[in-house]
């Protein structure tokens, strides 16, 4: 059968130009801030080593639309390449840890690096770095979460149409509007931020294994579109 | 010993139908597609051959019936599906992707690509390697698509209209590429066509798709053994124009001529009154058999 | 060899005419090599399978033979046995013909015979 390299190799050629613009842009964006915050102090409000907190949304965003364009995109590209939907979906499962772990580990380089960086300039800067062990794993487990998730809803689109896929959505800021309203979700979040327990990752890891269930389930009879 | 040929069907599909939301675009479709050859699937727009290929490839499911693959169904099948190409005309999935980049995949994916052949094939059609496959024209589109299934070199290759959008030189090209890398490389192969007259030659096998069902597999030639013209004498031949067996029928001053289907079993008699029997071209007498099957149904519909 | 004829004739049998109309005029000569059905496959842009069908035909007629890892080669003897059966089919495609025309056209046999001395003598 095929090797596992090639396969590997061929959703990294698939993927890569779009992680190196991605990171190439973030990068730049935060050596920016850096040096606007470093020579004009006060022209952003956040200290400085905030600079990096907008990166995670920005990355979620990313792993989401990901998660979006591995079910709509690379299903049917796969499919056509003569996979079974059984190959594809264990295929999803690595490429999804593997990208997520490589994701996180970046951020995690990037404020931590970047931390020492901006002490070089400005060594009067107090910081609490959440260590880079525990920042590397809580991401990796949201980011994960994330993927699945909107991989399902992919799935939901591509299989059902465009109506169905809308009520996904619906159903998914509806369940977030539901959570945030919730006390227990203020604390739980402060808790991820201020660096406590790592059984947090407990909810991101069901909501993982939930949606990578129900992602298998609608896969798996999901089929190619004839025109 | 070596000299017998496995004649036993690579591909089958048995009583497959295939319903989409109230239309029923297969239905009851049996046909076993012998191995190393070329078949050729001929129907009228929207008879199902495109549904049919589908369904062959374990790309959609059916509703009912079965499609096998060696015996075995091919339904999440892994030896099934890694060995069957479907080159479809136009692939959705690909539009996003460079020439160069679909070529790279192929030959990651594909663990009988030719890289050699394909870069000799995309040379013959001058492809653009840097262009994406959205912003190719729509012969070119097809052309892709026919790299892939000849470089590919899968024990079952699918062809949906592959000439699409091709001018008269390059079909002639794709056909004579197509023989020589079959001889070179004998495999099954499957091509759904409209363009009949063009590619008659290429078949061995004929199968017939008309609203949803498979109602002939045969070899070209006794296929084509099955029809007759039949010319003469008015008056000797109007009596039979009644008859099940004729599809067509024409008369100028007092000459007739009608399109047989079927066994002749009179023909010595029908020589012997001075009736002409001639042989009929295949895309002539696809065109009557469809034509008197719309007919038929038609008619039905009114009673 | 000539181009093949899209009249609803099988194509197998076309391409053994054409083999014997090469053997009958000389152009394959007895215990020459015939051209593979690939080549001819590949020539007329036909399936193989046909090819290899016309080919078989004549192999079973005995008018070619097979060299084992070789190819298909001319049998001796071939050209008098398919000018013989050409002769035959003469007869009946084109005297056969003649005769049915000339009597529909009211011509009698002496009047053929003129027409015959006639041709001659214009050839020369």
């Amino acid at each position: 059968m095929r090797s596992f390299r090639k396969q590997m190799k061929f959703h990294w050629i698939d993927f890569r130009k779009a992680i190196y613009i991605f990171w190439l842009v973030l990068i730049l964006v935060n050596s920016t801030q850096i040096v606007i915050q470093h020579f004009w102090p006060g022209i952003i409000d956040s200290p400085i080593d905030q600079v990096f907190a907008a990166n995670y949304s920005v990355i979620a965003i990313f792993t989401l639309v990901a998660g979006l364009i591995t079910a709509t995109q690379t299903f049917p590209l796969m499919m056509s390449f003569g996979f079974t939907r059984k190959q594809f979906f264990i295929n999803v499962q690595i490429i999804s840890v593997i990208y997520c772990a490589g994701m996180a580990l970046m951020q995690s380089i990037v404020v931590h690096a970047g931390s020492a960086i901006i002490h070089l300039f400005d060594s009067q800067l107090q910081s609490s770095l959440i260590p880079f062990f525990t920042l590397w794993y809580m991401q990796f487990w949201i980011y994960l979460a994330i993927s699945f998730l909107f991989f399902v809803m992919g799935i939901v689109f591509y299989r059902f149409g465009t109506l169905a896929g809308i009520f996904v959505i619906a159903v998914y800021i509806m369940l977030l509007y539901w959570i945030t309203e919730k006390p227990s979700f203020d604390s739980y979040f402060n808790s991820i931020t201020a660096n406590t327990s790592p059984t947090l990752i407990l909810i991101p890891l069901i909501i993982t294994i939930i949606a990578a269930s129900i992602g298998w389930l609608l896969c798996r009879r999901a089929a190619i579109r004839t025109h | 010993m070596r000299d017998t040929i496995d004649t036993t069907p690579l591909l089958e599909c048995r009583h497959v139908s295939k319903q989409f939301s109230g239309t029923i675009a297969v239905k009851e479709a049996t046909a076993s597609f012998e191995r190393d050859a070329i078949h050729g699937l001929l129907g009228a727009n929207g008879a199902g051959k495109t549904t049919l290929l589908h369904l062959l490839s374990g790309q959609i499911f059916q509703t009912q019936g079965d499609i096998l693959y060696e015996g075995y169904p091919v339904h999440e099948n892994p030896q099934a599906v890694a060995n069957i190409c479907f080159v479809k005309s136009e692939e959705r999935s690909w539009m996003d992707y460079k020439v160069k980049h679909l070529m790279n995949f192929c030959s990651l994916l594909y663990p009988h690509w030719d890289e050699e052949f394909a870069n000799e094939l995309l040379r013959t059609f001058r492809l653009p390697l840097g262009r994406r496959y959205k912003n190719l024209s729509r012969g070119m589109q097809s052309l892709v698509g026919i790299v892939r299934g000849l470089a590919s070199r899968c024990q079952v290759t699918l062809f949906d209209e592959p000439t699409l959008g091709l001018d008269a030189d390059m079909r002639e090209t794709f056909y004579d590429l197509l023989i020589r890398d079959f001889s070179e490389n004998p495999r099954t192969i499957i091509l759904s066509t409209h363009l009949i007259d063009e590619s008659a030659k290429l078949f061995q096998y004929i199968t017939l798709i008309e609203q949803g069902t498979i109602t002939t597999h045969l070899e070209t030639e006794q296929f084509m053994e099955q029809a007759h013209y039949l010319q003469g004498n008015s008056s000797l031949l109007e009596r039979l124009s009644e008859d099940p067996h004729v599809l067509h029928q024409e008369s100028l001053a007092g000459t007739t001529r009608l399109v047989w289907w079927g066994d002749l079993d009179n023909r010595e008699q029908l020589i012997h009154q001075g009736i002409d029997i001639q042989p009929v071209p295949l895309q002539k007498l696809f065109v009557y058999l469809t034509r008197k099957r719309l007919k038929s149904s038609q008619s039905e519909d009114v009673i | 060899m000539g181009l093949l004829r899209d009249d609803g004739r099988p194509i197998f049998l076309q391409i053994a005419e054409k083999i014997e109309d090469d053997i009958i005029e000389g152009r394959l000569p007895e215990e020459s090599q015939v051209p593979s059905t690939n080549q001819f496959a590949a020539f007329y842009q036909i399936n193989p399978a046909t090819a290899a069908k016309g080919v078989n035909m004549l192999v079973d007629q005995e008018i070619l033979y097979k060299k084992r890892g070789i190819g298909m080669f001319v049998a001796e003897g071939a050209r008098v046995v398919l000018i013989e059966k050409r002769k035959e089919q003469f007869y009946e495609q084109y005297v056969v013909t003649m005769i049915n025309e000339a009597a529909k056209l009211g011509i009698t046999t002496r009047q053929l015979s003129e027409m015959i001395s006639r041709m001659e003598s214009n050839e020369s």
